[in-house]
């Protein structure tokens, strides 16, 4: 069950650095992005710590000393990271700190609206589940779609395929 | 350029039916061979209309036409739906109305039959596409896979995926288009919460079935359209969430290049693509 939660945090983070380092910086409102976010008040995580402490020579500021980051640099809590979209849906991460150690870590579909979380909560194992997509129809040759009738289809896409080609 | 392809639409079933063939063939071949089509899609009307009175298939259903005196295909027709009802938990039912009528079956298993006649006629790639039920094989230019669009629910200008395969047969049945709605055999009533369901494979007729099926089951069919086996689906719910399995063969979003002018104008704008 950890491992599998790891897992899912490697991939969403790997997701993130692959999609971070094809976009450069973030532009908002794209359509795919990823991002992670802390706290605003968090301190920042560093990844293993080599710092011996004893070299410390400044001592940093005072703030808040139930906050002072341990050896590892990760402050107990409870972190949620930000929806991060990709392919197959919206992932969130929320990661528990006990101790300086990440002691849990678990992704979830986000189920603002009650009806997908009905859906998610059914998980169906077998099936991918996307953002909806609106793509052109720019290259496409002809379109599959609900039953149209002759009159449904003088208006529809089909017909103006049809005249576009014939 | 344009001469080793053939592209036509005609009305048939109360439905727009468009053809493409695209073989190396002489121009008046592939106008037979699309002619032999509409003749085919014609004459299933004739025989499978529930609105002419003196239909096989009327006959059939007011107790005139005895099952062992139908014809081959009405025997086939009848035996498909029964198989089709027992496969779709009921679900899909040509008796839905009170009376026998196939007509959710007889669409897509007439379009798989013309498909099936012109790859024996050698014509290796072509589309037949009857109201948005699409059997294709081979592809524009030879190795090239036909691109096919699954229409945006609630964007009729877009598509949602693009498909691709060199043979295959695509159905897509939905709740969207206006005055359109398939009933829950066992509610009686309208079905809801899947918007959209499109069934890929290798049968016309079983992918439409399946299709209807999946969305008169409402948001239960997304379980069991994903176990259908040999097919795979794409499914739009009706809180706008969107599924597929994984082997439904979408092909990867075009680059985004100029922006597209909005609107349906640009795609007749669009210069034709070269044929053959």
């Amino acid at each position: 069950m950890r491992r599998a939660a790891f897992a899912v945090l490697g991939t969403a983070i790997g997701t993130a650095l692959l999609i971070g380092a094809k976009l450069g910086t973030p532009t908002p409102g794209s359509g795919t992005q990823v991002a992670l976010e802390e706290p605003a008040d968090a301190a920042t995580p560093t990844a293993g710590a080599k710092a011996p402490t004893g070299k410390k020579t400044t001592a940093p500021p005072k703030k808040d000393v139930a906050a002072k980051p341990p050896a590892s640099g990760l402050r107990d809590g409870t972190f949620a990271g930000a929806g991060a979209k990709y392919d197959y849906g919206t992932i969130k991460v929320t990661i528990t700190v006990k101790g300086g150690k990440v002691s849990d870590v678990d992704a979830t579909y986000p189920d603002e609206d009650p009806t997908s979380a009905g859906v998610n909560e059914n998980a169906i194992p077998k099936l991918r589940q996307q953002v909806l997509a609106a793509q052109s129809a720019a290259k496409i040759t002809t379109v599959s779609g609900a039953s149209l009738t002759s009159a449904a289809y003088k208006a529809s896409l089909q017909s103006a395929l049809d005249k576009a080609k014939a | 350029m344009g001469a080793a392809g053939l592209r036509r639409v005609e009305q048939i079933m109360g439905t727009p039916i468009s053809v493409q063939l695209t073989d190396p063939l002489p121009a008046r071949r592939l106008e037979e061979l699309a002619e032999e089509v509409f003749d085919w899609l014609r004459e299933v009307d004739q025989r499978f209309s529930t609105y002419k009175e003196d239909s096989e298939v009327n006959r059939f259903d007011r107790g005139e036409l005895a099952l062992a005196d139908c014809s081959a295909d009405l025997r086939l027709v009848v035996e498909a739906c029964a198989d089709l009802w027992r496969d779709t938990d009921g679900y899909f039912d040509a008796y839905a109305t009170g009376r026998f009528d196939p007509s959710g079956f007889v669409k897509g298993w007439s379009v798989q039959v013309a498909s099936d006649r012109l790859l024996a006629a050698g014509c290796r790639s072509h589309w037949i596409n009857a109201g948005g039920d699409i059997r294709a094989h081979g592809g524009p230019r030879p190795g090239e896979p036909w691109r096919i669009g699954v229409r945006h629910p609630w964007q009729p200008d877009k598509v949602c995926w693009v498909l691709g395969s060199t043979d295959f047969a695509i159905a897509t049945s939905g709740t969207y288009e206006r005055g359109f709605h398939v009933i829950d055999p066992y509610r009686g009533e309208p079905a809801t919460g899947l918007t959209s369901v499109t069934v890929v494979g290798k049968d016309l007729g079983r992918a439409d079935a399946y299709a209807t099926a999946g969305v008169a089951m409402g948001q239960a069919g997304l379980r069991w359209l994903a176990d259908l086996p040999g097919y795979e689906v794409g499914i739009v719910t009706s809180d706008e969430l969107s599924f597929r399995s994984d082997g439904f063969p979408v092909l990867p979003a075009e680059p985004a290049g100029p922006r597209p002018l909005p609107g349906r104008s640009d795609l007749v704008d669009q210069p034709a693509p070269r044929i053959g």
